[in-house]
């Protein structure tokens, strides 16, 4: 029971004068019994009345702000637990998110998270995250399996990491059954209830050491295409070249007297090569070697048929 | 209006503080409203914060008065939100991607990363289990188009570009040059065309030179960022019939759904954006496919592999 001295103190100002309290006592070891001779709403013996009444605070200073004080079996004592973030880390999360606004993964968080409640109004970068990376980020975080259709097949993998290639998000993960790293376009698993099933316990798998991961998120098929490497040329012109040579990359120009622009790529890949030079239109002819030319022709002569 | 306990005034306590801290201020009679709580009754709560002050039993004092202040019901955070100070839980785990995201972006935009910065990613990096890249890059010509950006009034002047669009025509144009912005993975100029009186965006690596115009102008305020262009007034469903790792290798369309056939292709219902990238669609997907849905589509796919056909010689 608590001392005859309590005075009228509403829940909600006994709330926040224990998680004051216990603020200024950052890093020490606090018993209930210094709590009550400190704080007059929780004064008097220590009893199983005053010891619900302490535990049901805290509880509601953990589940509705976030601010957990610990017990420690040892000590026989309570501390509060650092924040996770400090103040300056805090303001320096909140100024790169006011810059760069992103979307998706945190579309349904609670309004009290930081930097939900920023505007984008000060931002000159937006990056819309897929948001299935809600869903599947903690398999990453706790090396659990998840699993997930995918091209009408149900597929039960190792989430290793989530990236981004051009404008597509992807998993890199391991898939039950096959001996290699797989990507998982993220807009391509299908929906369902759940879309994204968490299985097994965390810390099921180890992600391979010594992983490039620029590389393993490098989709060009021109980095890691199983065809036979051959150097292709494409004419374009000095319009052009920029988009064709990003698009490409480790491509290298040459002008000609005439005007023309010659630039060679090296292809590992024939079929991600012909659908990408496609791209350009009549802005890009493919000139050689002459497989590739062929391959070209054969890609659309066949479809200059209707039907 | 609904009784509320103190897990709900603790809630809205939080949300509000946060709001201050993020927005500058939050005006607590709309925040009222919002939560459906009488005005009165929420600034009885806000004043349990923002005065708080004890006189603890041993004769120290608990004095709390200087963190947040309220002024013709508007709440603002003075000195710190402590409250948020002492939050111990690690953010959810999206918020954390995004923030992740964003701190990785916005350490490649020219501002110096201090310490806290750094550390708050090595606690996000750790907390979703990985590190994210910066997702739009620099173009070569950012630096100079940004150059261009942010004069006084009077030095605000138009420029001339050179610039190839989605379709791979070349226009140039004269443009009064507002903001750089980064949508996705591409940065973009958002300008007013001048022969065409609207907004456009640009594309920076496609523009391919940029000249000084002729004109001044007053820099117009800007609205908020989009979160994305809206592409339904060009969105093109198609359905066809192809083999799915060709599909795969085609960058720029939405699949909606995959279904297997018996001969390993799938029927894909995809959406195509815009009549060039559609008629790059048609032929991409290859000689094995085939289009299902809408019909007409079979004839504009012969005519465009035609055309491309009697350019390669």
């Amino acid at each position: 029971m608590a001392g005859d001295n309590e005075p009228r103190t509403k829940p909600l100002e006994r709330n926040l004068l224990l998680a004051a309290f216990f603020r200024d006592r950052r890093g020490q070891w606090v018993e209930l019994k210094e709590v009550g001779e400190e704080l007059a709403e929780y004064s008097g013996p220590v009893t199983d009345g005053l010891r619900k009444k302490f535990w049901r605070d805290l509880g509601d200073l953990h589940r509705e702000a976030g601010i957990e004080i610990e017990w420690n079996d040892q000590e026989q004592a309570y501390r509060i637990k650092p924040p996770f973030f400090t103040r300056d880390e805090r303001a320096a999360l909140l100024k790169a998110a006011r810059a760069v606004w992103v979307s998706g993964p945190r579309d349904e968080a609670p309004a009290d998270e930081l930097g939900q409640s920023l505007d984008d109004r000060d931002a000159n970068v937006a990056v819309r995250v897929p948001a299935i990376v809600r869903e599947l980020q903690p398999g990453v975080a706790d090396r659990r399996l998840v699993r997930f259709r995918y091209k009408g097949t149900l597929r039960t993998v190792e989430p290793y990491r989530i990236g981004s290639w051009r404008t597509s998000w992807y998993l890199l993960a391991h898939e039950e059954g096959f001996d290699r790293r797989k990507r998982f376009r993220l807009d391509r698993i299908e929906v369902g209830d759940p879309t994204i099933e968490r299985i097994g316990e965390p810390g099921a798998f180890t992600v391979p050491d010594g992983l490039d991961w620029a590389t393993e998120f490098c989709l060009d098929p021109n980095e890691w295409g199983p065809d036979p490497v051959v150097t292709a040329t494409i004419e374009t012109d000095v319009d052009h070249q920029g988009m064709i040579e990003r698009t490409f990359d480790g491509a290298t120009t040459t002008i000609e007297p005439d005007g023309r622009v010659l630039i060679e790529v090296e292809v590992r890949h024939y079929v991600s090569f012909v659908i990408r030079a496609l791209r350009f239109g009549n802005h890009a002819r493919v000139t050689g070697p002459p497989e590739l030319v062929t391959m070209v022709r054969d890609w659309l002569a066949p479809q200059t048929e209707v039907g | 209006m609904p009784p509320f306990g103190l897990k709900d005034q603790l809630r809205i306590l939080t949300e509000l503080t946060a709001r201050a801290e993020e927005q500058g201020d939050v005006d607590l009679r709309a925040a009222a409203t919002e939560f459906n709580v009488s005005y009165d009754v929420l600034i009885g709560w806000i004043n349990d914060l923002v005065y708080l002050e004890r006189r603890l039993i041993s004769g120290d004092k608990l004095d709390l008065t200087d963190a947040y202040y309220v002024e013709d019901g508007i709440l603002m955070v003075s000195s710190s939100n402590w409250l948020r100070d002492l939050e111990s839980d690690p953010p959810e785990i999206g918020v954390a991607v995004a923030l992740l995201i964003a701190a990785t972006q916005y350490g490649t935009m020219g501002d110096t990363q201090n310490l806290a910065s750094r550390t708050a990613k090595e606690k996000l990096t750790a907390l979703v289990g990985q590190t994210y890249p910066v997702i739009a890059d620099d173009p070569p010509m950012k630096d100079e188009v940004a150059e261009c950006i942010g004069g006084t009034r009077a030095q605000s002047r138009s420029i001339r570009i050179r610039y190839v669009s989605d379709s791979g025509e070349v226009t140039e144009r004269e443009v009064d040059p507002y903001d750089v912005v980064a949508l996705g993975d591409s940065w973009y100029l958002l300008a007013r065309d001048r022969d065409k009186d609207a907004l456009r965006w640009f594309r920076i690596d496609r523009i391919i030179t940029l000249v000084p115009g002729d004109h001044r102008f007053d820099p117009p305020p800007l609205g908020p960022l989009p979160n994305g262009f809206d592409l339904s007034a060009i969105a093109v469903p198609v359905t066809v019939d192809v083999d799915p790792a060709i599909l795969d290798a085609i960058d720029d369309v939405d699949v909606s759904t995959q279904t297997p056939l018996e001969d390993g292709r799938v029927r894909a219902e995809v959406v195509v954006y815009g009549p060039s990238r559609l008629e790059h669609f048609l032929v991409a997907i290859g000689p094995g496919a085939e289009v299902v849905a809408p019909e007409e589509f079979r004839e504009r796919r012969a005519a465009h592999a035609a055309a491309l056909l009697a350019r390669l010689g």
